[in-house]
């Protein structure tokens, strides 16, 4: 029976019966949604996650962020004497733990909008989809 | 022959990634060979602050000699490249300070490598996209056997790495389509190449009923093993397998193995396990009905190649290019694009036990063809040889 499947055959079975009850194929639906979104000017690639400039741990704030300086050999000499200064520092403002809480509510709006992001594709598709069966259902119905 | 592995990070308690392929590939040469590792003394992948102690050790019967990292990365400065980078674009000099402002900067190793080349027969660099790698490769191009694990981001279009291709002797690919890829960026045909991947320590048996029993799951599942984060497409499949649920009167639950990043919805049918040791994770594979893999970007699944040597059949996303092709020479998973066709291919592999039965044992026949060890192992030999060959 093995030599009998051929996934790719399946698939087009599948697409071909799917399409057939859609009245369109995958690459007219998802033209139909891009349409939808094109106002959107900076609307998420439809299917196209991770959301790659934000995700990972490299985008947000550190504690680290707060001692770091960017400056070449200056900022080496700066960033010295701020290690030797950040316990009397934190003595009197613990800056690292709000910097700590930053982070948190970076990370977690971060993923929410990435969700978002999610959510608006899928349903713009599912939106063309649908609008494009219901044209089919018309015209038939005609 | 006298091999030098060349790795990011390297340790028994790293798991997965480059970092567990170059582990398992070490391990599996040195019954046959000499082997050392040459690695950072990182653990975190994101800092690589120093964890471990520098010098020579042992990590599972390997030998290993670490280096320190001499810069940690700076969070604020390497995003600020990233985005100037790939963004805007840049010259050879701005992609050589982002590549050694990603790191792990430990100029020790290749120092250590270019007075001690003479030392090995060949050098595996692991994952092109770090310093210790592109350095490694510049200090010893004629005895380097490269495993890139790329993956299509904008990071392989670099131009540094597009040259740094036609370096190694030879490239052992994980995939066909890593190959295609690499190649379409830097045309690098005339170094030898062959897809090889990696093997997977399978169990000497599984036991399903003990599954089911221990965490109470008697209907049929479908299973996911992986990070549970919506990069890996989970979002996306909580919403799908929903659906699938409101739309069907059959019992089916949907397992999941592995820790979550991301907020999971709070469904009966759906079943968080947290992480599982490797003996469990097997039992679930031999339970369920199918695994399902909906990450768009993998260079290469190992858990799918596991439930292939198993016997089950695959649903995976068609975005992701490996998957796809993978289950398409395989002729052992379906894939979807949309709910429309994820719900189809539920509906066959749910309700046609033929099908499925026969997905899985042409998945077990594609593991044993391309991913047991032993013709992994035949595959490096292969490399290495051309290696040598090489450099001679």
């Amino acid at each position: 029976m093995a030599e009998l499947i051929n996934v790719l055959e399946i698939m087009r079975e599948i697409r071909a019966e799917i399409a057939r009850r859609r009245g369109a194929d995958e690459e007219q639906i998802l033209e139909y949604a891009r349409l939808k979104l094109r106002a959107w000017s900076s609307a998420p690639p439809l299917r196209a996650w991770p959301a790659p400039q934000r995700s990972g741990a490299d985008w947000n704030v550190s504690e680290e962020t707060l001692w770091r300086s960017t400056r070449g050999g200056l900022g080496n000499l700066l960033m010295w004497v701020r290690r030797l200064t950040r316990p009397l520092v934190k003595l009197f403002a613990n800056l690292e733990a709000l910097v700590h809480r930053q982070r948190a509510i970076n990370a977690e709006q971060d993923q929410r909008l990435t969700r978002l992001e999610e959510l608006a594709s899928n349903l713009a598709v599912e939106l063309a989809r649908l609008q494009l069966e219901l044209q089919a259902r018309a015209r038939e119905e005609k | 022959m006298r091999l030098g592995f060349v790795v990011q990070r390297y340790g028994l308690e790293i798991g997965g990634g480059a970092e567990l392929h170059c582990r398992w590939v070490a391990e599996h040469l040195a019954k046959y060979h000499r082997v050392e590792v040459l690695t950072t003394c990182a653990y975190d992948y994101i800092t690589w602050a120093n964890h471990y102690p520098p010098g020579p050790t042992q990590v599972g019967g390997v030998p290993v000699r670490r280096f320190r990292t001499w810069l940690q990365r700076h969070p604020v400065r390497f995003g600020r490249l990233s985005q100037r980078l790939f963004e805007d674009g840049g010259d050879r000099g701005l992609e050589l300070r982002w590549l050694r402002s990603e790191g792990p900067f430990a100029p020790g190793l290749t120092r250590y490598l270019k007075r001690h080349r003479s030392d090995y027969d060949a050098v595996i660099l692991f994952s092109y996209r770090y310093y210790t790698t592109y350095h490694a490769l510049h200090a010893c191009p004629e005895r380097a056997l490269l495993v890139p694990t790329a993956e299509p981001d904008p990071v392989v279009r670099l131009g540094i790495f597009r040259e740094a291709f036609h370096r190694p002797r030879a490239i052992a690919y994980n995939s066909v389509e890593e190959r295609e890829l690499i190649q379409a960026e830097s045309g690098n045909h005339e170094v030898a190449g062959e897809v090889v991947g990696v093997g997977t320590e399978l169990p000497q048996q599984t036991d399903a009923q003990r599954f089911r029993q221990r965490y109470e799951l008697l209907d049929p599942f479908l299973l996911y093993v992986g990070r549970i984060d919506q990069n890996k497409g989970c979002a996306t499949l909580f919403e799908y397998f929903l659906r699938y649920r409101e739309g069907s009167r059959r019992p089916l639950k949907l397992a999941l193995i592995g820790k979550a990043v991301m907020a999971l919805p709070r469904h009966p049918d759906i079943l968080p396990l947290g992480f599982l040791g490797e003996q469990d994770k097997f039992d679930a594979l031999a339970a369920c009905e199918l695994l399902v893999m909906p990450s768009p970007l993998e260079s290469l699944s190992m858990v799918t190649l596991e439930a292939w040597a198993l016997g089950k059949p695959a649903l995976v996303n068609a975005d992701c290019p490996v998957l796809k092709g993978q289950s398409i020479r395989s002729n052992a998973g379906l894939f979807y694009r949309n709910y429309d066709e994820f719900a189809a291919c539920c509906d066959r592999l749910l309700t046609q036990p033929d099908l499925s039965r026969t997905l899985g044992q042409n998945g077990r026949r594609y593991f044993h063809d391309h991913y047991r060890w032993e013709v992994i192992e035949a595959k490096y030999e292969r490399l290495l040889q051309a290696v040598q060959s090489g450099a001679a």
